[in-house]
């Protein structure tokens, strides 16, 4: 028999070649030094692109696994992301990116909107501040609508161009023991007495510090986009150049672990403000926004038909995953849970926002939840 | 603020329509059982976690549009179909403009990558980054080849996947390899 080629010896290594021609593959490679050291070789090959394949999916994994993580209930971080904007055929199906535009349409339509809280302040100062939230519905169908409408409108957009943020003060992050936390908060901690078997607080917690930034608005650019999608109704002139300045208040993050790292985590931090200086009336902001055409009409009623606005962050709630609204000694409570088992709650009591988020049934995040103090 | 991007319209049009209720709570379920593993298998193949989110998506929407009654196994066929998708995908223009870009980031401007201050916990990551680099130098098939076997698919899913006889697979494998090993060494 002719010596086999490369291929043939590769399908032998990886038993992809008939019994019969293996049987004959085999007899051939005991009597032929030449094909001996190319099965070598190959195997080598084999061997090295096997250990530089391994840490690739490895990084690739991880990668991927911060990147699916379920659509949680997210807190007003003051994050300047940076929008990503690709465009090619592959863009099409992002229905996931859907969800955090409407989550983000409907964020702002919450943000923006407010109007004076406290008469005192209300001379100067138009603040927002979280003290309850709202779900909404909003289906894919609806979102794949309000998609279509932008393409087909004005394309693509990016925030960066409709004004400037600033970040004057940088929030902090740090590890404290226990002891020392309580200072460095502006609301009184609260820990749970009842927590699953084997569960007990990590020795650092996690602290942030205040931040604060300013958002400018460049209204000629935004009025232009509401233009393209059809709006009557636009920004007023008068908020060109205005500060809108969002603060996020020092809070705290507690996490509970066991041995084999199996965790929830509790956290709380004041509501995240959002001011803008005299002279500009929030709710030309909030009429523009509903008035946008594109909104289905639905998703619009229900956004309009939120009563104390300015103080209300909208919870878009897409059927995909279980989100509902639990009561909790008389509180009133956001529960979420995905399909890893992973339980998300968020509340609010008097005026600090909570966290709960974690491996948790749901009885056990509910004690947990009554046990705080 | 929060930023809005706005890309290209989402796309379960017009099936929805043509589909029921049940079948759309069995899609439900299937897309949180499969859409984690489909996602890190094309991520994988394709070195790039958003493309293959998109891929995923794409196989996603075609088995709606092609409806689950057609479908003996669903989890074989969307496995298959993200397969087809990301060959697509390494083989589309646009991808390999794109990946090219990816490539010519900050660390490739300094020529001394590997002697420069990188410390031992950056070294990890480096390779990452050098095996990335070198499987992006390879031609779509290549590279398709050679990850579909280090994920376990046989020759036959294999090769019906970068439309090749059974037969020139093992060679094509063998080959792949030792471009695959080349471009490495000439990265390091």
């Amino acid at each position: 028999m002719n010596c086999p080629n490369k291929g043939t010896w590769q399908a032998y290594l990886d038993y992809e070649v008939n019994e019969n021609e293996r049987e004959g593959l085999k007899n051939h490679a005991a009597g032929c030094s030449q094909c001996q050291k190319i099965i070598e070789e190959l195997q080598e090959l084999d061997q090295w692109t096997t250990q530089r394949l391994i840490p690739f999916q490895q990084d690739i994994r991880e990668r991927v696994a911060v990147n699916i993580q379920e659509h949680e209930i997210t807190n007003l971080k003051m994050k300047q992301q940076k929008p990503v904007v690709r465009r090619d055929i592959w863009m099409s199906n992002r229905i996931k990116k859907w969800v955090a535009v409407a989550a983000s349409v409907t964020v702002l339509t919450g943000l923006l909107t407010f109007s004076p809280v406290q008469q005192a302040v209300a001379d100067f100062l138009s603040i927002f501040r979280v003290q309850k939230f709202q779900m909404v519905q909003i289906n894919s169908s609806d979102l794949e609508q309000m998609a279509r409408a932008i393409e087909t409108k004005v394309g693509e957009v990016d925030l960066q161009q409709f004004g400037k943020m600033e970040v004057s003060k940088k929030q902090e992050h740090m590890k404290l023991p226990l002891s020392k936390v309580q200072s460095q908060l502006p609301f009184q901690l609260k820990q749970p007495s009842y927590l699953p078997t084997g569960l007990s607080l990590a020795d650092q917690v996690s602290v942030h510090t205040e931040g604060q930034a300013e958002f400018q608005l460049n209204v000629k650019e935004a009025n232009s986009l509401l233009k393209g999608l059809g709006a009557q109704t636009f920004l007023p002139e008068s908020l060109e150049g205005k500060d809108f300045s969002v603060r996020v208040p020092a809070g705290v993050r507690l996490d509970y672990v066991n041995g084999e790292g199996y965790s929830f985590t509790l956290s709380q931090f004041s509501s995240p403000e959002l001011t803008v200086p005299d002279g500009v009336d929030p709710r030309d902001l909030r009429s523009a926004l509903l008035d946008l055409p594109i909104l289905p009409s639905d998703f619009r009623r229900q956004l309009a038909s939120i009563e104390d606005w300015q103080n209300t962050m909208i919870i878009p709630d897409t059927g995909e995953g279980t989100i509902e609204k639990i009561t909790i000694d008389s509180k009133e409570v956001i529960f979420g849970e995905n399909k890893n088992g992973r339980s998300n709650l968020m509340w609010i009591d008097q005026g600090v926002i909570y966290q709960l988020n974690g491996h948790l049934q749901r009885e056990e995040a509910v004690k947990i939840v009554e046990s705080l103090s | 603020m929060a930023p809005i991007s706005i890309n290209t319209p989402a796309v379960f049009t017009g099936a929805v329509t043509t589909c029921s209720k049940n079948m759309e709570r069995d899609l439900q379920q299937l897309y949180k059982e499969l859409y984690g593993k489909l996602t890190r298998q094309a991520a994988f193949v394709l070195g790039d976690p958003m493309a293959a989110e998109d891929v995923a998506q794409e196989a996603f929407v075609r088995l709606y549009r092609t409806g689950l009654s057609q479908i003996d196994n669903p989890a074989g066929w969307l496995t298959k179909v993200t397969n087809n998708l990301c060959f697509d995908f390494l083989r589309s223009e646009g991808s390999r403009r794109r990946r090219e870009e990816k490539y010519a980031q900050p660390a490739d401007l300094s020529p001394n990558l590997a002697i420069s201050s990188t410390e031992n916990e950056v070294m990890g990551k480096e390779e990452v980054r050098l095996v990335q680099k070198a499987l992006g130098k390879l031609q779509p098939r290549d590279r398709m080849v050679l990850v579909m076997k280090f994920s376990g698919y046989s020759y036959d899913e294999i090769a019906a996947t970068v439309e090749l006889n059974k037969s020139s697979v093992g060679t094509v494998l063998a080959r792949a390899r030792e471009r695959f090993k080349r471009e490495y060494e000439g990265l390091v």
